[in-house]
């Protein structure tokens, strides 16, 4: 078995979480993929560097992360550098890498679902328009006949509800 | 920062991973990162190996290693031989401004925005200003020490620094310091400039009596004890000159630390109202849109990273060390003084030296163009230096310097085409033996009426 073909049953097993992590730094889907599909190469190029191959992981995250914050300052948007927002991050993510949680990816993410389903009505249509199916906040309002300002905060309460079932389901501790 | 602001921002860490959760729909977005990626690495590994057969077969090596070593005495022949008049594409002369274009380029990508109107600048920094340094073409400053990882970057192309050896500095360069590595920088002007640790400096330009550096980030030194020319220097957030003084600047995203340890340093912010003066054992805070602040005093002793690289002995052989083997592009020796010139017009190469073959080239070229999408290991429709080894390496690199016309750091296939329209009107003019095909290009008919 060539190198690439053991490389691509990593690539597999840790494609969806690498999307979800880069889209949570940089929220746009296209850029995620091309961050994502970076991070990958870079990995397999750099992957003789890796000590632990244990940390494989999160050593595929702190890849990508460089990747979507060098991508970030080349578009001129604000960069989370500030080390507490990416332990923050790492809290979620390195729960869910643990194999109690379930064999795939998907089913470990799939415990938090839960966290989403549990939202108000009025805060999760806003989150599926907004997340799921990218609307721009400015249709979003249009479309429910509310303010801009009302639907940027059912996001924001939105994501401080989920964060909170988060924590709770994955018995993170406060910060 | 206190707990709260931390409990805040590892809130907002796992909010947006959250957030990055419910945006790929708990893992069921589909994504396609992964066979691209795949797909990339797999193509890249065939190229690679395709590419190595190429590199490695037996004619193209020796072809290419006798190249290598000769190719920049025939463009500055080729230059200087044909005459100007003459109807035929562009020559390696016209070619010989196009490095400097480049560096031109390059000036104004590294080149920060600068922080005071042009009508502010006075004489002497407008002198060093980049776009006076179109003509400037000899090196005039050199690394001659370093600690631990340096580049220098070139054309889009980083080299790093070896033990031992001098490397010369050109305007458009950037020297770049690693954690832990620090340089030091001979001016032309017998004035030294240090870098420490994680120090990004570009050298935008310079003439004879001013030279310009830029700054981005982290610290520099600069001791000017010269009383040839000034030296200034672009912060982003004001120019910093001197004529004669020593002077720190200490890089960050919002300000700049402006610490002059002797003599006279001049700072010029946006407006004159920030504009300011300084003497020894001061120092002033360079700030975004406001320009010079108000000096304070303070210990020179306190900037010890640079009383510890000044105490080191630098490398003043100039040469290429203890190194074999051809240098890389950039290494030299030190030269202050104007190139030697080449061959008169009209003159075959100098005597005791035979010319190679010039249909030699003119196959290199040929086999270049020909496998141009095996040699392009990495696909990115461009040569460079990093896709081959050895010989072939300093061959591209030597090629990239005559032929790059779009100073992109490589040779597209297109740059690689003219190159070779290039190489067959020279063979056709010296022919096999490299001498000068004598007589007019009339057809045989006519000459014989004559």
């Amino acid at each position: 078995m060539e190198s690439l073909d053991i490389y691509e049953v990593l690539v597999k097993e840790h494609e969806r979480m690498l999307q979800a992590y880069v889209l949570g730094i940089v929220g746009d889907t296209s850029m995620a993929e091309d961050v994502a599909q970076e991070a990958f190469i870079q990995a397999y190029r750099k992957l003789s560097t890796l000590r632990n191959k244990e940390a494989f992981a999160s050593w595929l995250r702190s890849i990508a992360r460089n990747i979507a914050f060098s991508e970030l300052k080349k578009r001129g948007r604000e960069i989370p550098t500030a080390p507490e927002v990416i332990n923050g991050m790492e809290d979620v993510f390195a729960v869910l890498d643990d194999d109690k949680l379930g064999d795939g990816w998907e089913e470990r993410a799939a415990i938090l679902e839960k966290c989403f389903k549990a939202l108000p009505d009025k805060l999760r249509t806003v989150c599926k328009l907004h997340y799921f199916e990218d609307q721009l906040v400015k249709n979003i309002a249009s479309a429910l006949s509310i303010s801009l300002a009302a639907v940027l905060k059912r996001l924001e309460r939105a994501r401080s509800s989920i964060r909170d079932c988060v924590e709770q389901n994955l018995g993170l501790e406060g910060a | 920062m206190d707990a709260g602001e931390n409990k805040s921002k590892r809130e907002t860490g796992r909010e947006m991973a959250c957030e990055g959760l419910v945006r790929s729909q708990f893992g069921r977005r589909p994504s396609r990162a992964g066979d691209e990626a795949l797909k990339k690495l797999r193509m890249s590994e065939r190229r690679s190996a395709d590419s190595g057969r190429i590199w490695s077969s037996t004619i193209f090596k020796a072809a290419a290693v006798a190249a290598a070593a000769v190719v920049l005495v025939i463009i500055i022949i080729y230059a200087s031989a044909v005459p100007e008049n003459t109807s035929r594409p562009a020559a390696p002369e016209d070619m010989a401004h196009k490095p400097q274009k480049r560096r031109e380029i390059r000036v104004v990508e590294e080149t920060q925005e600068p922080s005071v109107p042009e009508e502010k600048i006075p004489d002497i920094a407008r002198k060093a200003r980049p776009q006076d340094t179109q003509e400037k073409s000899e090196e005039f400053a050199s690394v001659s020490d370093f600690t631990g990882k340096v580049r220098v970057k070139r054309g889009g192309v980083e080299e790093a620094l070896r033990e031992g050896v001098l490397f010369s500095i050109i305007p458009g360069d950037t020297v770049i310091t690693e954690e832990a590595g620090q340089a030091r920088l001979d001016l032309g002007s017998g004035d030294t400039v240090y870098l420490n640790s994680n120090a990004r400096m570009s050298i935008a330009g310079g003439e004879e009596d001013g030279i310009l550096l830029s700054v981005s980030s982290g610290e520099i030194y600069l001791e000017k004890d010269s009383e040839e020319g000034s030296v200034a220097v672009e912060t982003g957030f004001g120019r910093v000159h001197t004529h004669k003084g020593r002077f720190g600047l200490e890089r960050f995203d919002d300000k700049c630390l402006l610490s002059v340890v002797s003599g006279e340093v001049e700072c010029l912010g946006r407006d004159e109202n920030f504009h300011g003066k300084y003497d020894g054992s001061t120092r002033a805070w360079l700030h975004r849109g406001k320009g010079c602040g108000e000096g304070a005093k303070f210990d020179p002793e306190d900037m010890k990273w640079m009383a510890k690289m000044r105490s080191r002995r630098p490398h003043r052989r100039p040469g290429y060390g203890r190194h074999d083997g051809p240098p890389p592009p950039g290494m030299g020796p030190y030269r202050r003084g104007p190139r030697p010139p080449g061959p008169p017009d009209g003159k075959p190469p100098r005597r005791g030296r035979r010319m190679p073959d010039p249909e030699m080239f003119v196959e290199v070229c040929r086999r270049m163009v020909d496998d141009f999408a095996e040699l392009d290991a990495n696909g990115d429709g461009k040569l460079t230096p990093d896709e081959a080894d050895g010989g072939e390496r300093f061959l591209i690199f030597k090629l990239i310097e005559g032929f790059d016309e779009n100073g992109d750091g490589g040779l597209s296939l297109e740059e690689c085409k003219s190159m070779l329209e290039k190489m067959r009107s020279f063979a056709d003019r010296y022919g096999p033996s490299g001498e000068e095909r004598r007589g007019p290009s009339a057809p045989p008919d006519e000459k014989r009426d004559e």
